[in-house]
């Protein structure tokens, strides 16, 4: 499928809200060997990540970015046609966190609420879905929320994942566009073969929990984590980037290019944001990044790095910017989007 | 761009942190430092000085610096 189209759609405001607890890298100083906790920083670019604690999930970072959305676009809880729940860590298997989330904020009952399972590209197939819902008309303003907790399912001592993720929530609210002057434009896709490759191969329906299940074992590449952790072959996932998701987002920029204000990358990991970031010819100052100070927050990576960066432009932000979502699935989606006057806000929970 | 095998093995060696003098073909690489971190620069490097990738198990599987030089031949040839 070529680029995709949505007119008569334009984004209000993005907030997004993480935990205040910062882990730097000294916290891997006693479980990694000194040559290899030195390296973290160097090959991943992340100094620090926030950290969720065991009672907060991702439903509740991201309820608390809605309230403030809420709050900083005047808009009422009762004009919300719909909400999306983007994640990888739901509350629960069942019922939808989008269910849970319509009551919690107050949403009426007519409210259209589902869930959506995807990490890396799921802000940009988000977007994607929320605006072609809105863009009759008929639909006026949709919810979406975007998140992960990515921290509660990965091993300590795997360190080819433990020091790359952190936690956030975000929340967009998107809006019909009566001028029907805006147009935004998607290019989403996926490759199933690349599945096992990032990967939590225990605890639903294909392999159900067992005895061991939660038994640590050591792997070929020396990290221990059981078959609840994530498991991450970071080599394939690289191969993938810079192969099909390069080659897919050079010709998404030759057909709605050239130029951006902005470029915003799911925040996978720094030395793989500069490499693409070369391949593609893309300048220093265009180039937005986060995952320095909050690592690689999955779903929610893209609207934080707008929020993150934004906030240095005093809380409004301009232009038009290039998205791109890859990873997990294999699943990729770029979206070329006018985000002038968009209200950002970053709020932290204990 | 095309960089010859010497720019690639003197930031292979950056990489692996060891003196580019060091990485001749009997270097073992299961030795030094070449883990998953290092991987994943490896792969960078390669792409950037030879543009081409390789197959991600083949490159786990190297144990010495003629072995991935080797590797990155054949990926070049194919």
């Amino acid at each position: 499928m070529g680029v995709i189209s949505v007119d008569g759609v334009k984004i209000a405001g993005v907030s997004c809200c993480v935990p205040s607890n910062r882990v730097p890298n000294s916290h891997f100083a006693g479980l990694y060997s000194d040559g290899d906790f030195s390296k973290i920083e160097t090959h991943t670019g992340i100094v620090e990540r926030r950290i969720a604690d065991v009672n907060t999930c991702t439903s509740d970072l991201c309820y608390w970015a809605a309230v403030d959305l809420f709050e900083r676009t005047k808009t009422e809880a009762s004009s919300i046609d719909v909400v999306l729940f983007v994640s990888q860590t739901p509350d629960y298997v069942l019922p939808a966190t989008a269910c849970i989330l319509q009551n919690r904020l107050g949403l009426t009952k007519a409210t259209i609420a589902f869930d959506i399972n995807l990490g890396c590209s799921g802000y940009v197939y988000g977007l994607w879905l929320a605006s072609t819902l809105v863009a009759s008309g008929q639909l006026r303003r949709v919810l979406l929320l975007v998140g992960d907790t990515c921290s509660k399912f990965v091993s300590d001592r795997d360190k080819s994942t433990a020091p790359l993720f952190g936690d956030a929530g975000s929340a967009t609210l998107v809006e019909h566009d009566p001028t029907g002057l805006s147009s935004y434009r998607f290019d989403l896709g996926t490759d199933g073969a690349g599945g096992g490759h990032l990967i939590i191969p225990s605890g639903r329906f294909r392999e159900n929990e067992n005895e061991t299940s939660h038994s640590a074992y050591k792997s070929l590449d020396s990290a221990e984590r059981s078959s609840r952790d994530l498991f991450m072959n970071g080599g394939e996932i690289f191969n993938f980037t810079i192969g099909t998701v390069s080659k897919s987002l050079e010709n998404f920029v030759k057909q709605v290019g050239p130029t951006f204000d902005a470029y915003v990358f799911h925040q996978a990991n720094g030395l793989m944001l500069r490499h693409l970031q070369k391949k593609l010819g893309i300048s220093d100052d265009t180039m937005w990044m986060s995952l320095e100070k909050f690592g690689n927050t999955s779903s929610a990576s893209i609207p934080l790095t707008i929020v993150a960066n934004g906030l240095n432009k005093s809380g409004v932000i301009n232009g038009r910017f290039l998205l791109a979502g890859f990873g997990v699935g294999y699943s990729w989606g770029f979206g070329c989007v006018d985000l002038s006057g968009v209200v950002v806000s970053l709020t932290e929970v204990l | 761009m095309h960089l010859n095998n010497d720019e690639f093995l003197s930031r292979l060696a950056e990489v692996l942190q060891v003196s580019p003098s060091e990485l001749v073909d009997s270097f073992k690489l299961d030795e030094n430092n070449f883990d998953s971190l290092a991987l994943i620069s490896t792969i960078a490097l390669i792409d950037e000085c030879f543009n081409t990738t390789v197959n991600i198990e083949k490159l786990m599987a190297c144990r010495s610096i003629k072995e991935l030089l080797a590797l990155i031949a054949d990926a070049l040839k194919s």
